[in-house]
């Protein structure tokens, strides 16, 4: 009798035991690492009417893709203009399903849209790979903008580094992501009860910068 | 000793409880996580210079292959997960077990090496191919192979707890049987203190009913199972640096560096073993001194529980691995 009980409860502590555990693949972790440089485009009218995204890869990375593309086999870190012209644009063709090119506007609560990338270069930097590319939107003077360069999938992690372009009258603010705080809402969704977690929940906006731009109003 | 010995299991059970059962393993993650952009940065380096012909980046790029293994195996694993288990679960030689785990990061430096060589450069895969294959097929197709010998874990558990409850009703019909076990129980305790994480090896030969399949557990069929399901997935990182110095014509360094980085990952992986078998035999130590009765008893059951929870956890691995994001 005893022996049963033994038993049942070693079959008990060890189901608990599992259960309780966390599902250790579900750590999300950045494998490309971004700065990225925001240069807004004013108008003549003092509103936005687009930005430039500059995306500077990093060193591993830019490694991984110039030896993808074949570029620069001597390794001397300077590509001819023709290289540039192939690398040109690089970032921006295939998008995945659902990619929406790591950049968000929001104003008023309401998300702009902004039209497809247009590619204006690429080149190497130190051995890191720069593109630079537009995003153009229906121009606006925002009372309160709110931007996060961001991965939803956190494939990529991205850093704001540099902002300009700001028409007179507008202000801006950088707010650094607290990635310990991301880390633990991270955490607390890998419960194993949450199955949905590796599709539905995109983890990446946790662990955005976020640049708010204010604007007094034009006289 | 046997105070030495309880405190090492306690600690141990403790960091047990820390890393799966409060989310340490998270911390542990995320310090790898963090250093990762340093790891790949210097990575390039050493490659960028080895390729412009600095034979003493060679040194360098190995021992960042050496700390990326270790980092990367300090977190939650498979093959911690695995070797863990069974080290807990089937009484295991601390050196055999330390040389399956050896072993099975190495095995699975040769997948990344055949994978790359096989898949690159003779099936014209690009890296994303590789890469993604890595992750939607060989991981959980390991994960269910770890979850198997999980299950095996807990059916062969079964089977010597059944086997022993005969052989128990046998011994009580003749009213030997526990008198001569409780008696070498006590022997052990007064006299051969220094000897006490053995004493259940000693029980279970005694008792005959698991000698037998304790000799099944050095089988080596059962060692192959072992390597072969930890080996099953390769590391992303080694295809990486695989295909990275391939194309740049640093074979050499990279095959080596992949094994590296497989030293790096058994470092922990045999500190595992070592943990697990310590554990085991601390148990059952505390409990040998009590009733020879119980201990004999008690293994089978931990088998179980180990298998089962290897099991589990493998099960949930495979599930993330199969909701991945297709990278």
């Amino acid at each position: 009798m005893t022996r049963w009980l033994c038993l049942t409860l070693s079959f008990a502590v060890a189901l608990s035991l599992g259960l309780i555990a966390r599902a250790p693949a579900a750590h999300a972790h950045p494998h490309v690492f971004v700065d990225v440089t925001l240069r807004f485009l004013p108008d003549e009218h003092g509103r936005l009417s687009g930005v430039e995204v500059i995306w500077r890869y990093d060193d591993f990375f830019s490694l991984l893709v110039l030896e993808d593309m074949g570029l620069d086999p001597d390794g001397d870190m300077e590509l001819t203009g023709e290289e540039r012209a192939v690398l040109k644009g690089f970032d921006l063709a295939d998008w995945p399903e659902g990619f929406e090119g790591a950049l968000f506007l929001e104003a008023g609560g309401e998300t702009i849209t902004l039209d497809p990338p247009e590619p204006i270069a690429a080149h190497l930097d130190e051995g890191r790979i720069v593109t630079r590319h537009l995003r153009r939107f229906t121009p606006l003077r925002p009372a309160s903008l709110v931007v996060r360069p961001y991965d939803p999938s956190y494939y990529a992690a991205l850093t704001l580094s540099r902002v300009g372009g700001l028409p007179d009258g507008c202000k801006r603010r950088i707010e650094e992501a607290d990635k310990d705080a991301a880390d633990e809402i991270v955490a607390g969704l890998g419960g194993a009860a949450n199955e949905n977690l590796f599709e539905e929940v995109e983890v990446g906006i946790h662990y955005a910068d976020t640049l708010e731009i204010t604007c007094a109003p034009l006289s | 000793m046997r105070t030495l010995v309880l405190i090492a299991s306690l600690g141990l059970i403790a960091l047990a409880v820390w890393l799966w059962g409060l989310g340490g393993a998270e911390i542990v993650t995320r310090w790898a996580a963090e250093s990762q952009r340093e790891v790949q940065q210097a990575m390039a380096g050493y490659l960028r210079a080895l390729r412009s012909g600095e034979g003493a980046a060679l040194a360098g790029l190995w021992a960042l292959c050496f700390a990326y293994g270790f980092f990367h195996a300090a977190g939650p694993g498979h093959g911690k997960l695995l070797i863990g288990g069974y080290g807990l679960g089937a009484g295991v030689p601390v050196l055999r077990l330390s040389g399956l785990a050896l072993a099975s990061s190495l095995a699975q430096a040769a997948t990344a090496v055949v994978l790359v060589y096989a898949g690159v450069f003779a099936l014209g895969l690009t890296r994303q191919a590789m890469v993604g294959a890595t992750d939607r097929i060989l991981a959980p197709a390991s994960y269910g192979a770890i979850a198997l010998v999980g299950l095996w874990l807990v059916w062969r558990g079964l089977r010597r707890w059944r086997a022993l409850r005969r052989a128990d009703r046998h011994h009580d019909h003749n009213g030997h049987g526990h008198d001569h076990g409780h008696g070498h129980g006590q022997d052990h305790d007064h006299t051969h203190d220094h000897h006490t994480g053995e004493v259940c090896d000693t029980c279970g030969h005694r008792h005959g009913p698991t000698a037998d399949e304790a000799a099944r557990v050095h089988s080596f069929g059962e060692a192959l199972a072992l390597v072969a399901a930890v080996a099953i997935r390769p590391c992303t990182g080694a295809i990486l640096l695989l295909i990275l110095t391939w194309r740049m014509g640093l074979d050499m360094a990279g095959i080596v560096g992949a094994f590296v980085m497989g030293l790096g990952t058994a470092s922990v992986t045999v500190a595992v073993a070592v943990a697990a078998v310590t554990l085991r035999k601390g148990l059952l130590t505390r409990l040998a001194g009590r009733e020879g009765g119980a201990a004999r008893m008690i293994l089978p059951l931990i088998e179980i529980a180990a298998g089962l929870m290897v099991a589990l956890l493998a099960v949930e691995l495979m599930r993330g691995a199969l909701q991945a994001a297709p990278f």
